[in-house]
This record gives C-alpha cells, structure tokens and sequence, in this order.
C-alpha cells in the first residue's frame, strides 16, 4: 500500500517538474539541457553556479524558474564594495527621521525565500564568499539575537566569465558548496538565434519571465519529496563500483590512461572529485533516474550530471588554472569515454 | 603421188592452223593430285578457251550432266562467257565424279572431249585430252580380307596431366580448409583473425554456465565493444556507433536488445538464467565475430 502511494507521489510530483520544465522552455529558448539541469538541481536541493557570458539569459531564465518554483525570491548583486552584512540587514532613515533597521534580502522572507538569486557573485569579496558558504551549507543564520532558518532555500548563482577586472575567483571550497556549475551558451541554431533577435517578446525579460505559471511546485514540500526520490532509486553493486571507478578517475586520470593534449597528466590534478561531490553526483543521478521513470541507477544518469557536477570541483595545478573551463571540459568527457562498467 | 600427199599434208596443217586461230584452248587446269583416287571423288577440270567472231561455244557443245564413260561421270557443268579482243572467251568448268569400282589399283582417265564451235562457215572444233589418274581402292581384295587385315587405330598420345588435378585438388582443399579457419577459428592465427568479438565469443565458449557468471558474461561483450569503439559504448551511443561501423548494422536490433538486457540485469537487478543467458550471448557473439571478419 506504502509503496503504490509511493508511486503515485512520485508519478504526479514528476508530472509538476516536467510541466515545470515545459513552462520555462516556453520562455526561454535553446536552453533545454539547461533548463533540465537546473530542475534536476531543485529536486536534488542543490544551489546552481550559472557560468555564461553577458546577455545570455542567465537572469531571465532564473526569474522563471524562481517563479514556477514559487515562494519568495530575492536577488542581490555582487560588487566589489558589497560586504556580508549587506546581505543580512540594512539601515536607513525612518519616517520619523530615526534610523532604522531592516533585514536583508537574504532573511526577508524567512522560511519563505525559496530561490536566492546573487547575480555575477565573482565581483563580491571573499568575505561575502564566506558567509554565503555557510547559508548554503547550513541554511540557517544568527541574527538579531535570534536563528533564521532557511531551509527551502536554493542559490543560483552567476558568474561572469567575460571580465576578470575587480574580480575575485570563488576558492575550490566555495565551488564545492555548488551542486551544479551550468554552462549557458547562445543558442547555435540559426532559427532560434533569428527568434531571440527579431521576436519582440524576447526584449521584455521580466514580462517573458511573468508568462510562466507561478507555484508549479510546492516549494516548501520539496525538501521532503527529494529525500523520497533519493530513497526510492536504487543503485545496482556494478554501477556502484562504477561510480567509484569515475571517483577515481577523477583523481588519477593517468592512472586510467587518459590523456589531454599538451598536458602533464602528472601535474594536472591536485585534487579530484570531494566525497561531497560524488555523493552530489549521485543525488543528481537518482534525479535524473527518477525523470527518467526508472527505478534504478543507469549510467546515463550518471552520464546526464557527471560534467556539470563534477568539472568545477575539480582543483588543477595552478599552471593549468587558467585553462580551467577548457580542460575540464575535455578531462570529464574523456574519463566518460575511457571508464567502462566494471565485470 | 608423193607430191599429192605432201600437198594434201600442207592444206590439212594449214586448215588446223586456221581453226587453231579461230578458236584455242588457252589454259586447262587438272586435278592437282593424280594418285588416290577413291569411288565418290570428285574432280574437276577447268578450261580457258578463246573464239573470235563470229564463232561461240555454244552450251550445247559442252558434255551432257550424267554422261557416263568408264564408271566416270559427269556431275556438273557450268560455262561463262565474256568479251574479249573481237571474240569471246570462255571459262569453262567440268566436274566428274568416279563411279568405277575396282579391287585393285588401276589407271582411269577423266574422258577427252571435242567441243564444236559454232557460227562460223567452217566447222571449227577444240579438242580436250583425255586426263589419266590413279585409282585407288578403298580395301585391298575384298572384304573378308580387309576385315583379317584390319588394324587397330593408333592411340593419341596422352598428356602427362597426373599431377595437375591433383594440385588443383590439394589446392582447392587447401583454400577450402583456410576458409573453414577464417570463419570458425577464434584465434589469432593471421593478422586479420582474433577480433574483439573473436576473443570475447572464444571466453564466452570457456565461461560455466553458472549463477554468477551473467555478469561476467555481459562483461566480455561489453568489453568487445568498448574495444571496437575505442571507448566505453554505453546504449545511446550505439546510433554512433553503427554509423562508424556500419557492418554490424544489419545487427542493430539484436545489439539494442542486448544491451537494454545488459541493464536490466547488471543495473536494476534483473534475473536471468545463466545457461540461456550465455547461449544467448554465445549466439550474438558468433554473429558479431562473422560481422567483424565480414563474412555475415
């Protein structure tokens, strides 16, 4: 009996996360597999690192999901004088000529704030690294003289790749914090760059981001939906042993043969993939699974989430550091194509 | 009376010279071979004769077909004509056939003729000699003797062939039992032998069919694929896979269903039994291996 409520459970939840992802296509355009990642991510309770140039629709296509996942939804800017407290609180003058205090955008809505948008968050100091670290991990905060809990909150953030001036790089702990770090690119095909050019709707990003049905998913419902999800997928010993053949990969590529052109293989990895990223990896996977209707762990599913979960964990040799985005790219899919399913 | 004769002499020799100059026989073509002459030969003989004006020969001149003289008969004439100078000259061509039977050689002749030529106020004639030849017979004595003396026919000399059909034998055997290897063995005998799907169906001929062995059994053609695609192949890769080598594609299905299978069983826990699992496996893996040599 448990288990066909169960299966009812997930059955309809799935229906609300595919309408949730036919409602944002609907708006945005060529960004399929992102708007899939950043779904997946939802269920997974994990925050999202945007990585994309100026003007790609990183902003828009988050107000859209924040508006299907429903709850509140605050957004802050990074900048190089932005400090941890301006998150927290702000002062001002009252009517009364008296200055005031007021929360920040970060405890505003309370348990209510379901998506914490901090846009191009590379331009804030490592103080305010720091602090969000912390909200991430432990989704609470100490403030005045009282806890604030925020325990259905998501952080997307953006990074913004383009310009390195007045900028700090987020350390290899901060990166850890994200589930996902999404590429978004413009789209390639000629169609949807002629639409996204020339159809006027697309010049309107808050009106395109209103068109998404509200409250598609009860976001404070989906804490506990998830731990459903990562209950009810399971995962078979090969494709464990699998996964820790990829862990390892991760950590000595060499040691599996694989090579990157122009790269000391020796040198490249300081550090592989964190026991928090793999299991990441596989919240992520059982997501995917569970999109999928499948009961089981599949390869694929490891496949589906394998480079946007693990690429930006990944620490390289400070020699190689600048080429991050390059090399991660092609080590992930290489060690995809060399680790076979062990029997 | 001495004078008279000489006289009648110079009128007769003058006559003949006139009539030789009215008509002459030109040329006369005989058999060429006078000897071994059998009954049913034909020969043939072909005369030039040239008339002037006003004389001709006129066909009726000519030996009659079926004229027979001495078992020798006359089996076909045939006379052309045309102009020539301020007469005509003739071509005519007279075919006998020996009808003569003899036991033993004797000499036949092929008859004279005198052919009259007409138009002329005086008779002017052509005379044609006689021909003689050889005639053979075609037993000696009769025939009770010809059977005591009969001989057998000489044998043609065979070729010396012994060893040349014996050579193609060994040589079609040879080809035949190498053919028989490419496609059956599993080793690597020759470069072109010993595929990944050879290697992996010779393991899976070796593998008890056992529980617990399926996994491994899935393993050994996981790996034979890996191996042809030069990375790991998993299911959604395979339209790529096909593409790049597309003679396995007439067993895309079969491949499809095997690794929808593989999932099931090493991903979700699915049961199967071993003995038809690697019989099944068996059965595709050959199939692969023939894809692979491009025998299938």
């Amino acid at each position: 009996m448990a288990s066909t409520a169960t299966d009812g459970q997930l059955a309809d939840w799935r229906m609300r996360a595919l309408k949730l992802e036919e409602e944002v296509k609907s708006v945005i355009v060529g960004q399929d597999a992102a708007i899939r990642l950043i779904n997946i991510a939802i269920f997974a309770r994990g925050h999202v690192m945007l990585e994309g140039g100026v003007g790609v629709g990183k902003t828009t296509l988050l107000q859209s999901v924040a508006r299907g996942i429903g709850g509140a939804y605050e957004r802050i800017e990074g900048t190089v004088d932005l400090m941890p407290n301006d998150l927290v609180y702000h002062t001002f003058l009252g009517p009364e000529g008296r200055p005031q205090i007021d929360e920040g955008p970060l405890l505003r809505a309370g348990e209510n704030l379901s998506v914490f948008f901090f846009n191009e968050i590379n331009r804030a100091r490592p103080q305010v690294h720091a602090l969000m670290l912390r909200v991430m991990a432990e989704r609470h905060l100490h403030a005045f003289k009282r806890e604030y809990r925020l325990p259905h909150m998501i952080v997307f953030a953006d990074r913004n790749q383009v310009e390195k001036n007045e900028t700090f790089e987020i350390p290899a702990a901060a990166r850890d914090r994200f589930m996902m770090e999404i590429p978004i690119h413009v789209p390639e095909d000629k169609t949807l760059r002629k639409s996204l050019v020339f159809d006027t709707r697309f010049q309107h990003a808050e009106q395109l981001a209103r068109r998404v049905e509200s409250g598609l998913l009860p976001f404070n419902m989906l804490n506990d939906f998830s731990d459903v999800v990562q209950n009810h997928v399971q995962s078979s010993p090969a494709l464990e042993d699998y996964v820790i053949d990829l862990w390892d990969a991760t950590q000595k590529p060499q040691d599996f043969g694989i090579t990157l052109e122009g790269v000391d293989m020796q040198r490249l990895i300081q550090a592989g993939a964190s026991p928090r990223g793999m299991g990441m990896l596989l919240k992520a996977a059982r997501v995917h699974a569970w999109l999928m209707e499948r009961d089981y762990l599949y390869p694929e599913d490891i496949h589906a989430v394998f480079h946007e979960v693990i690429a930006h964990r990944l620490v390289f040799n400070s020699m190689y550091e600048s080429r991050r985005t390059v090399l991660a790219r092609e080590l992930t899919a290489k060690i995809l194509q060399t680790v076979a399913v062990p029997a | 009376m001495k004078k008279a004769t000489i006289l009648f002499c110079i009128c007769l020799l003058s006559a003949t010279a006139a009539n030789a100059a009215e008509a002459t026989l030109v040329a006369l073509e005989n058999p060429r071979v006078s000897t071994g002459i059998a009954i049913g030969d034909v020969l043939e003989r072909k005369l030039v004769i040239e008339a002037k004006s006003p004389y001709e020969l006129p066909a009726s001149a000519l030996p009659l077909k079926g004229e027979r003289v001495d078992g020798i008969e006359v089996m076909d004439v045939s006379l052309q004509s045309e102009k020539a100078g301020d007469g005509h000259r003739y071509q005519v061509k007279l075919s006998y056939q020996v009808f003569a039977a003899s036991d033993k050689p004797r000499v036949m002749r092929l008859p004279a003729a005198t052919l009259n030529l007409a138009g002329g106020n005086t008779p002017v004639e052509v005379s044609i000699p006689a021909w003689h030849f050889w005639y053979s017979p075609l037993v000696a004595g009769n025939i009770h003797t010809a059977r005591s003396n009969a001989q057998p026919q000489r044998k043609p000399a065979l070729l010396d062939t012994g060893m040349e059909p014996l050579g193609l034998t060994l040589a079609v055997l040879l080809l035949g039992l190498g053919g028989l290897v490419y496609i059956n063995a599993d080793r690597r005998w020759l470069p072109w032998m010993g595929g990944s799907f050879a290697q992996a169906y010779r393991k899976l001929r070796r593998l008890p069919p056992q529980a617990g062995s399926n996994a491994q059994a899935l393993g050994y053609l996981h790996q034979a694929f890996n191996r042809v695609y030069g990375r790991a192949l998993f299911r959604r890769q395979l339209g790529e896979f096909l593409a790049q080598h597309p003679q396995y594609q007439s067993l895309a299905g079969e491949i499809d269903g095997f690794f929808q299978r593989s999932e099931a069983l090493l991903f979700a826990h699915g049961n199967a039994d071993s003995a038809a699992l690697i019989k099944d496996l068996q059965q595709l893996c050959r199939r692969l291996r023939d894809c692979e040599r491009k025998i299938a």
